[in-house]
């Protein structure tokens, strides 16, 4: 199911870019899409647009200390910066509607909860968006980057700074999550059938 | 079911979202035009002329500065040490002790009834503000707060959220689950660094490994956007002070480009992040001892900032400094 996708030559424009900042503009041009793309699935279309916008601003300022790693792509480093800003976000988001919404009763949506209604295809993608929806964040984080945004191992602890042994049995303990769910859901099927 | 099926499956819930629509085209070139921007500036910044000019300036500036060290009074300005365990650096001690010091001299004035403490903060994510043609921020969104000593206030959010509180439903103080601090609660906290640490371990009990950032998070708010009186904002300064790892950087320039004095500690980990670490940062200013902004720093990722625009005493809801 992965799809293919223009990569390398990253590393060498950014090491280069720190002279000479022109050269980051391919870098924006090559990975804006997939970053915006998977931003839209998670938080959509307003914050999606802030949020990408933000990472590559961060990228930018932030370029001298960008490592390249074995894949030489840059996108891991800004999924992972896309990340811990949208996670932030969430944050604050939460923070605000606890102190506020106690007195004003104001409901701010939860990002899981967007996410959620986003998945609107079918009634398995339903059922599958209410366990990672219940994952540990840290899962959810390691199974949405797989899942969502075509990720490695290796490129999922490059994002989110981990050993790739860490990111597997994340991943390993996600999908665990999400099959367990998938075959009680069978089987409350299959006992409803059978009492008809 | 194995595992590319499952993943197959997990794949297919992905929600479809239209590729390369009219949304992503002006997202794509809001993105461009403001990276664009920043592209410029740097070359700006690397440019060699201006490099060699700016050189020129600052051999001026600093035999400017060596004179005018020799005269500045009040705060030690010696700072940027490497902090140890158990304790701040002494510059980052010194230093932090005299900003207590200029502030618990400040004069005692509780609000009186019909008072409203204002404050207009700014907070966002990446290095600094980036402003827009329009007055805002690209980055950064603005909040102002109006605090009545008799609990009342009002909080006029981003997006246009106006919220009214009253005695009944007093306006909360720290935006952290379960705290609620009101006006009175704030005149009521020690002014004692260890009975105000104690009082902030109450309020994170149970966070676990969160809690120290919890409690920084308090301190910055406390000092940043409630009219704490000054024997608290010593206090919380003293309190700061006691923190192990601290460094002084010396005079820095916070997220809305005003010169401050900063400090920094290095966290473990953080809250939502337990594989990153975490810097925190508090930048004051060195004429009044307030708190200008604060910042996290995350090893995975950019900073986010809250900064302390404005504030000041005003006799209505409705009014500003």
């Amino acid at each position: 199911m992965r799809r293919t996708r223009q990569r390398g030559g990253d590393a060498e424009l950014i090491v280069r870019s720190c002279r000479e900042p022109v050269l980051f503009e391919p870098v924006f041009e090559h990975h804006f899409a997939a970053v915006y793309r998977y931003l839209r699935r998670r938080v959509g279309d307003a914050s999606a647009e802030e949020l990408a916008a933000e990472t590559f601003l961060q990228a930018f300022a932030n370029r001298e200390r960008y490592r390249p790693h074995s894949s030489q792509s840059a996108l891991p480093w800004l999924f992972g910066i896309a990340t811990n800003l949208m996670l932030e976000q969430i944050r604050r988001q939460e923070r605000q509607k606890r102190a506020y919404d106690r007195a004003s009763q104001a409901e701010l949506p939860a990002e899981d909860d967007e996410a959620g209604d986003r998945l609107i295809a079918g009634e398995e993608a339903r059922r599958i968006a209410a366990v990672i929806c219940v994952l540990p964040e840290t899962q959810r984080e390691t199974l949405l980057l797989h899942a969502w945004a075509d990720l490695t191992s290796e490129e999922i602890g490059e994002a989110l700074a981990i050993p790739a042994a860490t990111a597997r049995s994340r991943l390993s303990r996600a999908r665990a999550a999400v099959a367990a769910a998938l075959l009680e859901d069978v089987a409350t099927t299959d006992a409803v059938e059978e009492e008809k | 079911m194995n595992e590319n099926e499952l993943d197959g499956r997990i794949v297919a819930a992905r929600p479809s979202v239209p590729e390369g629509d009219r949304t992503e085209d002006a997202a794509h070139s809001r993105a461009e035009s403001l990276l664009r921007a920043e592209i410029a500036r740097a070359g700006e910044r690397l440019s060699p002329r201006l490099a060699r000019r700016r050189r020129l300036v600052l051999r001026g500036a600093l035999a400017f500065a060596v004179t005018a060290a020799a005269v500045l009074i009040g705060l030690d300005l010696g700072l940027s040490d490497n902090g140890s365990k158990g304790g701040p650096g002494p510059a980052a001690a010194s230093t932090l002790k005299q900003f207590a010091n200029l502030v618990a001299g400040a004069p005692v004035r509780p609000l009186q009834a019909g008072q409203y403490y204002y404050v207009r903060t700014v907070s966002g994510s990446g290095l600094s503000a980036l402003k827009t043609s329009n007055g805002g921020y690209s980055n950064a969104a603005a909040e102002e707060i109006w605090i009545g000593s008799d609990g009342s206030g009002r909080v006029l959010a981003p997006g246009g959220v106006d919220e009214r509180y009253s005695p009944e439903k007093p306006i909360p103080l720290l935006r952290f689950q379960g705290v609620a601090l009101d006006y009175e609660g704030l005149l009521a906290l020690p002014g004692e660094p260890k009975a105000l640490l104690r009082w902030l371990e109450r309020q994170t009990r149970g966070d676990g490994p969160e809690a120290q950032d919890m409690q920084l998070g308090m301190i910055a708010e406390l000092l940043g956007r409630a009219p704490a009186p000054p024997k608290l904002r010593a206090a919380l300064y003293r309190l700061i002070d006691g923190f192990s790892g601290l460094k002084a950087e010396g005079r820095v320039r916070d997220p809305l480009g005003r010169s401050g004095i900063g400090f920094k500690r290095h966290m473990g980990g953080c809250k939502l992040q337990p594989e990153a670490t975490c810097d925190w940062e508090i930048i004051l200013d060195q004429k009044t001892g307030g708190l200008l902004a604060s910042r996290r720093f995350l090893s995975n990722g950019g900073p986010n900032w809250e900064a302390t625009a404005e504030s000041g005493v005003v006799d209505s809801l409705l009014a500003r400094p």
